[in-house]
């Protein structure tokens, strides 16, 4: 799996407002575009103390957003996320009715509009490593129908991703991974 | 002659001051006197509507306002909060103020230092000068731990910032912040912004999806909600409900006066008004918090 880093403390430890966000989003779809397909690039948020809504709005909202349209085969995460840019930004998406993954050393979670069902599928296909739909299916006791769902929404979300693997008569096979 | 309605000129009385204003200045085409001698207590919202009403008065009448001012501390206060230096650019004091000692205000230290005194912004670069001075005066003149100061500081963000991203070149805002006790001795922190911008009601009609909002009021209520905007962005339209998230969040009260219109809203009663207010071009915010 490769992860290229971007430091959004760069920009400073305060982030304000929906002009600055413009450029620093352009700045980060400029390098979203540049990636290979599959690469994943993790926004780091480590230097940063606070950030206002328009800015996360602007910033993470409609790159997310944008994201399964324009990046439909890049990836984005966070990671050094502070407990106090986490509370804000988790408001921010919640009402954009979008998601995203957050690192932070060997842990995950999710912020954002994210349910109960999702966290669930996340955490079982986190714990295969990878799996495809008939494994997660049996995994969480589900019919494949329901499970093709919840694996779509959240690979619409951008949380996870579907990888071809090999082929079995005649037909190709789909791997899921976080 | 227009004597205040009420010896506090604060967020829940100075619509009465614009009523009264606009009869006596037949909807401010005249300018008039204003006579504070009896005034009490202004706070941040008072000081802002008071030099955005000043300044209106000035360009609608022609001729400068004439202000009576209040003797001893309230006039002392006011000249620390760099009111009377900013007003004194629409209006005339009675009897003159000595420049001097109104130069020196700023200078002198009395039983209400000023947290932001009422500061003019010109444009969204100013802002981030003002917000770390908030933070660093909520934080050590008064102790707020740092999640609570930048929650301040991301209100202020929203509002200052909504000023210039939906006006023109041109619009000015100003931005006070103070911190008062009052007789049960609970303190209190007061912070607004005002502007001279389009105002939200026309700023909003300006979507299609809201043009039948006719009422100022209720274009200010509607503008409260997620996902109103006048730009029709998925990303768009939750700044001020973010604020009155977190103006829930602190038990705070928030009142905002727009054109002809006005909401209020009280968190720790769970109590929202809105109502109809005199006619004032430009938007202001009004947040006060327990401190």
């Amino acid at each position: 799996m490769n992860i290229i880093e971007y430091s959004l403390g760069h920009y400073g430890s305060h982030l304000w407002g929906r002009t600055i966000g413009e450029t620093v989003r352009e700045n980060i779809e400029a390098e979203l575009s540049a990636l290979d397909p599959g690469v994943i690039l993790a926004i780091d948020l480590h230097d940063v103390e606070v950030m206002d809504f328009s800015f996360a709005s602007e910033v993470v909202g409609k790159i997310l957003s944008r994201r399964p349209v324009e990046y439909s085969d890049r990836y984005v995460i966070l990671q050094g996320v502070s407990v106090y840019v986490k509370e804000n930004l988790d408001a921010a998406l919640q009402n954009l009715e979008l998601a995203v993954l957050v690192i932070r050393n060997e842990d995950w979670e999710v912020i954002g509009k994210i349910g109960g069902v999702d966290i669930e599928t996340l955490q079982e296909l986190f714990e295969a490593n990878s799996a495809t739909s008939r494994e997660m299916a049996a995994r969480l006791d589900i019919s494949i129908t329901a499970v093709n769902n919840r694996l779509r929404k959240l690979a619409d979300l951008g949380l996870i991703r579907k990888t071809r693997a090999g082929s079995s008569g005649g037909r190709y096979r789909y791997h899921w991974l976080v | 002659m227009v004597l205040l309605p009420d010896k506090k000129l604060t967020d829940r009385t100075f619509d009465q001051l614009l009523e009264e204003v606009a009869e006596a200045s037949q909807q401010f085409h005249h300018s008039v006197t204003l006579d504070f001698t009896e005034i009490g207590f202004v706070d941040p919202y008072g000081m802002i509507g008071l030099i955005l009403l000043l300044r209106f008065l000035k360009m609608s009448s022609g001729a400068s306002p004439k202000i009576i001012l209040p003797q001893g501390d309230v006039r002392s206060y006011l000249g620390r909060a760099a009111f009377l230096q900013e007003a004194a650019r629409f209006a005339d004091f009675l009897p003159p103020l000595d420049q001097v000692w109104l130069r020196n205000m700023k200078l002198l230290e009395g039983s209400t230092p000023s947290l932001l005194e009422v500061s003019l912004l010109r444009d969204s670069c100013a802002i981030p000068g003002v917000l770390n001075h908030v933070e660093n005066a909520l934080r050590d003149q008064l102790a707020y731990k740092k999640a609570n100061a930048l929650d301040i500081c991301i209100m202020l963000s929203e509002i200052s910032h909504n000023v210039f991203d939906h006006n023109e070149a041109g619009t000015i805002c100003y931005v006070a912040m103070q911190t008062y006790t009052d007789r049960q001795e609970n303190k209190f922190l007061c912070v607004s912004v005002g502007d001279n911008g389009v105002g939200i009601p026309d700023t909003l009609r300006t979507n299609t999806r809201y043009a039948h909002l006719e009422n100022d009021s209720d274009a200010i209520r509607e503008s409260l909600k997620k996902h109103v905007s006048r730009l029709d962005e998925h990303t768009r339209g939750n700044g001020l409900y973010h604020l009155l998230e977190l103006v829930w969040k602190h038990a705070g009260r928030m009142c905002i006066r727009s054109y002809a219109g006005g909401v209020y809203v009280r968190a720790d009663r769970k109590e929202e008004r809105i109502y109809r207010s005199a006619l004032l071009p430009g938007t202001q915010f009004g947040v006060s918090f327990p401190s």
